[in-house]
This record gives C-alpha cells, sequence and structure tokens, in this order.
C-alpha cells in the first residue's frame, strides 16, 4: 500500500489582506500520507498546522501547488464525504439531542432514519455515552462533548479523519483516556487520521509520523518516524524509547526557532 | 430574647393613637370613632387587631410575620370600611387624622411584616412560599388597598380619580361592552395586524439573508424605516385603509414588520461560523444549511422581536384608534370616549383590560418560545457550565 492517500506537492498557502502585507502560511509543503498513517502536526502557532489541515478538507483553497485526496482534487473528496472534520472546540448543535448531532451528517446524507438511528447507536456505544443519547450537548463536561463531536466525525465511515486540536481544552486526565479511546478506533476503523497538536508527548503517543513545522512562512522543518510498537497502552508512556523520542521532537521543535 | 421589630412596633403604636383621635369632621362636630354611632362597631375588632399586632412585634419568627401581614392588612380594610360607612351618613368633609392613623398605621406594619418575610432564610417548603411566593402577590393587594384608602378617604370624585371599587363596578356591570371592545380591538386589529406583519417580516428576512443584493440594498432601508414613529403616519394610514379597522391592522402590522425583519437577518447571517464549515464538510446544499443551522440559530432572535412587538403593537393599535376615531368600538375609543366625558372609572376598567390582554398574548408568545428554543442558554441557568 504505497500509493499515498493524500498529496502535498509545493503547497503554498498566502493570505491577501489590505495594502501589501501579505500573510504566507504555508511555502513548498511536501508530504505524502499513505493509508493508515497516522500523522500528527506539531509546531509553534502560527506555522500553518490548521491552514494545512483546511486546505486538505477544501475549507481553503491553495495559492499554489496541488493536494490530491485518493487521487482526486479535495474538492472532489468533500463532494464524496471522504473525510469527517473535528475541531478544537466540540462545536455541536444546542437544539439537537447527543444522538441528534452524530446524525446530523447521515441527515445531510439523505441516510434514512432507521439506519441513522441505528448507527448514532453503535457509535455513542464506541465512545462510551450510550446513556446520554438523549441529553442535550449543555449537559455534558468538555470531554463528553468531544466523544460526541467524535462520534459525529466517525457517523459515515470516512476514510479519513482531520483532527485539529481535537483534545486542546480538556484536563489532563481526560485527554490521556481519549488518546487511548482514539488510538482504539483508528485501529479498528483502519482510518488515516491527520492530528494537528501543541502537545508534544500526545504527538509521540498517538502518531506514526509526527512532522515537525516551522512559523512565518509554515514550512514542514522535519518529519520524525515515531517507531514505538503498536497497539500503544498506558505502558507505551513510560517506556524509555518514548522519552527519547519526546526529546528528538523537542530538540527539532527548538531548532524551528533559530531558523534553518 | 430577641430584638424588638421597631417598624411593627411603632406602626402598632400609631395605629393605636388613631382609635383615639377624631375620624371625620364637620364644621360643627368633631368625633373619634367611638362617638361616630355607625361606625362604632368597628372599635372592638380593631382594638383586636392591633394589640396583637404589638404583640407580635417581639417575634421574627416567620409564621408571626406571616400573621402580622394578615392583620396589618385586615385592620387596614376595616377601617377603610369604617370610615366609608361614618362618611356615608351625612359628613360632608373627608376622613381626619384618627382614620389616616388606623389606615396608614397598619399598611406600615403590613410592610414590615412583608420586609420580614423576604429576609427570611431556610429551604423548606413554607419558608420558600413565604419568601417568594407571598411577597409579589401581596404587594399588589397593598397598592390597591392604598389607592382605595386614598381616594375615599379624601372623597376624590370619579372624575378626577376612580377608586378601586369604581374601576371594579365597572369591569362587572360593562363587561358585555369592555369584551366587545376587546375582541374588536385585540383580535380583529391587533392579532391580524400582529400575523400578518410578522409572517410578512419572517418571509421577507430569509429573502433578505439569501440575496446579497437584498441585503446591501434593502437592509440598511429597513433599518432606517423601521426608526420612524409610525404611529405618527396614523392619520395617513387612515386616509389609505379607511377609519374603520382595516387602518389600524395596518399599524400594527407595519410596527411588527420591520423589527421581525431586522432580528431574522440579524438571526439567519450569524449563525456559528464553524458549524457552517461542518456542514460544508458534509457537503450539505443550500437549502440544507438554511433548514439545519440558520434557521434553528435564528429562532431566538425572531422570538424576541415577537415578544417586543407583541406589546408595541398593542399599544399602537390603541393609539390608532385615538388618532384615526372610526365608529365607537374598541379598547382605545372606550379609553378617548369615557376620559372626555369624566368617566375615568370606564378609562381605568378599559386599561385593566388592554393590560391584562396585552400580558396574556405577551405570556403566550414567551410560552412559544420557551417550547421552540428550550435549549437557548437563556432558559438553561445553572445547567450551563
Amino acid at each position: 500500500m504505497n500509493t499515498p492517500i493524500i498529496a502535498f506537492q509545493e503547497v503554498d498557502k498566502v493570505f491577501a489582506s489590505r495594502g501589501s502585507n501579505h500573510l504566507v502560511a504555508l511555502e513548498h509543503v511536501n508530504l505524502s500520507i499513505v493509508p493508515e498513517e497516522f500523522i500528527a502536526f506539531i509546531g509553534p502557532s502560527g506555522c500553518g498546522k490548521t491552514t494545512l489541515l483546511r486546505l486538505a478538507a477544501d475549507l481553503e483553497q491553495p495559492t499554489s501547488g496541488r493536494i490530491t485526496i485518493k487521487e482526486k482534487t479535495p474538492e472532489q473528496a468533500r463532494l464524496d464525504r471522504d473525510y469527517g472534520y473535528v475541531f478544537q472546540d466540540p462545536v455541536l448543535y444546542e437544539w439537537r439531542t447527543v444522538e441528534q448531532n452524530v446524525q446530523l451528517p447521515l441527515e445531510i446524507m439523505g441516510v434514512p432514519k432507521p439506519k441513522r438511528e441505528t448507527r448514532a447507536h453503535h457509535l455513542l456505544g464506541l465512545v462510551g455515552l450510550s446513556e446520554f443519547s438523549h441529553h442535550y450537548p449543555w449537559q455534558l463536561s468538555g470531554g463528553m462533548q468531544q466523544r460526541v463531536s467524535i462520534a459525529r466525525a466517525l457517523s459515515f465511515s470516512p476514510s479519513i479523519l482531520l483532527m485539529d486540536e481535537p483534545f486542546g481544552a480538556l484536563d489532563e486526565i481526560t485527554r490521556e483516556q481519549m488518546q487511548l479511546e482514539l488510538l482504539r478506533i483508528w485501529r479498528n476503523l483502519k482510518t488515516t487520521v491527520l492530528f494537528v497538536t501543541h502537545s508534544i508527548p500526545e504527538a509521540v503517543f498517538l502518531s506514526t509520523r509526527t512532522v515537525v513545522m516551522s512559523p512565518r512562512p509554515g514550512r514542514i522543518h522535519e518529519i520524525i518516524e515515531i517507531d514505538l510498537p503498536q497497539p500503544r497502552t498506558v505502558e507505551t508512556r513510560e517506556c524509555e524509547r518514548f522519552f527519547e523520542l519526546t526529546t528528538v521532537v523537542r530538540e527539532s521543535l527548538r531548532g524551528t526557532e533559530n531558523g534553518h | 430574647m430577641k430584638k424588638v421589630n421597631v417598624t411593627s412596633l411603632l406602626s402598632a403604636l400609631i395605629a393605636l393613637a388613631g382609635l383615639f383621635l377624631p375620624w371625620v369632621a364637620t364644621q360643627s362636630q368633631v368625633s373619634g370613632l367611638a362617638q361616630v354611632e355607625t361606625a362604632s362597631w368597628a372599635w372592638i375588632p380593631l382594638l383586636a387587631l392591633i394589640v396583637l399586632g404589638l404583640i407580635g412585634s417581639w417575634s421574627r419568627a416567620p409564621v408571626v410575620a406571616a400573621i402580622g401581614l394578615i392583620l396589618g392588612l385586615s385592620g387596614a380594610l376595616l377601617a377603610l370600611v369604617a370610615v366609608k360607612s361614618a362618611l356615608a351618613t351625612g359628613y360632608t368633609g373627608s376622613a381626619s387624622l384618627g382614620f389616616w392613623f388606623v389606615f396608614l398605621g397598619e399598611l406600615l406594619g403590613a410592610a414590615g411584616m412583608v420586609n420580614c418575610l423576604t429576609t427570611l432564610s431556610g429551604a423548606d417548603r413554607v419558608t420558600y412560599v413565604l419568601r417568594e411566593v407571598v411577597p409579589p402577590l401581596v404587594v399588589p393587594a397593598f397598592l390597591l388597598l392604598l389607592w382605595q384608602g386614598i381616594v375615599e378617604g379624601l372623597r376624590v370624585p370619579i372624575a378626577f380619580f376612580p377608586s378601586v371599587t369604581d374601576v371594579v363596578r365597572v369591569l362587572f356591570s360593562a363587561h358585555a361592552v369592555l369584551v366587545d371592545d376587546s375582541i374588536h380591538t385585540f383580535i380583529r386589529q391587533m392579532l391580524f395586524g400582529y400575523i400578518l406583519g410578522a409572517a410578512m417580516g419572517v418571509l421577507t428576512g430569509m429573502m433578505i439573508a439569501l440575496s446579497p443584493f437584498l441585503r446591501r440594498g434593502f437592509l440598511p432601508l429597513a433599518t432606517a424605516v423601521s426608526s420612524i414613529p409610525v404611529i405618527g403616519l396614523a392619520p395617513v394610514l387612515g386616509r389609505a385603509f379607511g377609519v374603520d379597522w382595516e387602518s389600524k391592522a395596518a399599524v400594527a402590522s407595519i410596527v411588527t414588520f420591520f423589527p421581525v425583519v431586522i432580528n431574522m437577518v440579524q438571526g439567519l447571517m450569524t449563525a456559528d461560523p464553524r458549524k457552517m464549515d461542518l456542514l460544508h464538510s458534509y457537503a450539505a446544499r443550500r437549502g440544507q444549511i438554511f433548514r439545519k443551522l440558520r434557521f434553528p440559530h435564528a429562532l431566538p432572535y425572531l422570538f424576541n422581536a415577537l415578544k417586543i412587538t407583541s406589546i408595541i403593537s398593542l399599544i399602537s393599535v390603541i393609539v390608532a384608534e385615538f388618532l384615526i376615531p372610526g365608529p365607537p368600538e374598541g379598547l382605545g375609543q372606550r379609553i378617548s370616549l369615557s376620559a372626555r366625558s369624566g368617566r375615568y372609572d370606564i378609562t381605568f376598567a378599559a386599561i385593566a383590560f388592554a393590560s391584562t390582554l396585552g400580558i396574556l398574548f405577551y405570556g403566550f408568545i414567551a410560552l412559544l418560545e420557551r417550547v421552540f428554543t428550550a435549549w437557548h442558554s437563556s432558559f438553561r441557568g445553572a445547567q450551563r457550565r
């Protein structure tokens, strides 16, 4: 399986603003991702991690270069519902119950009601929220809300998950729990994950490759192979190789500050 | 021992003094309550009430406060009945110092008790009812009693200010006319215009939200027009739609239309961009984005406009009846006709009908709001994280 599922080729993204203050968000980005990889993007603020994800999702257009997703344009991939997107905040619809939130993408896609309900039920089980299906989002804690948003992204079984700091707003304990759940889901569903994070241990623990990015202009600084054994467990965080790799990533990040 | 409740002690003493002062006065004679034959029956129960109040002022127990409240209000009522019957026996002047001491002393005592009730602490059911439920019910009764006492005691003529009982009498004797007036004003004019204006407003708001041309070109104009006091145009509308109900309904629909349009557009245009991105990522069509996101998001905005305009449109219809006098029916006409002939009891009764309708209608819209936007943060209260 060496055909890339996602490929960035010489991608530039410039945000034009009034006057001549153009902001170069991304420059010369080249990256190939093969199916079932778990790619973490890490870097200081303003390095274009989120922009990279939004380009892949067809929520922004590249200024130059080419992005292919499953050998299609991002727009076609979006129309084919190839990916699920998870934001930093849960972005749930307040007027819908948990169950109805999970069903939202399926409603848009015209899936018949009985099938939607079975699917929502199954996914809420997967993220451990079966008892809360009739609750409204505001009755749930932040961690639970984020699990709903993950269930929603998985509801239509996309082959790609784009996750933009999904655990950023969670406390440490909930966050580690969610990381384990996410890895379980990833193994079971055999999806490809693009995961933006600010946390070095999170990137190392989750990913198969960690992409270190540098800011102004946003570039890929280094790609680090994370050769920790699968499946990862609670013990993974305590093994020596884990610490070695976090040090490698940390030093690479430090390198981004001193220019390249 | 607990501190003496100064307010209730003082008010009981004032009331007690009033028993020995003259209640009614004429040029020739000054008489205390005991000497006013027809009213002397009130002396003993009043004394009893006041003594009980005196005793009660040494305690701050909730039950005592509640009893004190009843004592105070019934004392004031008793004094009122007594002075009324005394005045009715041929005295021409107004009530004298004795009555005012007893009446105001008892009311002051009752007010002190309400104050005690509002500061109660405790979570049991009785305390809760005494603290939260009783005061808002008692205070209006209290004010009505004060109103009645002042009008009766000073013998204010109806053509200057009616008493509560004058108004209540009209509410009963003329209720058929007032109900007809209400149907005319509320249903035929206000409700018709309101529903028409709101429906047009919702549709126009949707059109504006969907069309950048209308949004840029028409919305600023709508905002400007909405600040025109439409009621000033009533005579013009009267010319256009005739002096009958149609012109008033037109006023109601215009005052409803613009706020609904503006709020609707605002609601439809301010949906969370991330929620928008999300639907975009599912490749949702425009109509789906509208149904699943923009419209539900706009509902709280819409209900805000509907609540405000429910009151504005009723007021506007009533004022329009003043400005475009047509056939003599409707609450606005009733108000202006009765006021012109000095029948303020009828005026007040008509106003009572109008405000009751306004409150009920507002309550109805608020109820609809609760049903349709129960998810909105304004209804979640403490549940919100």
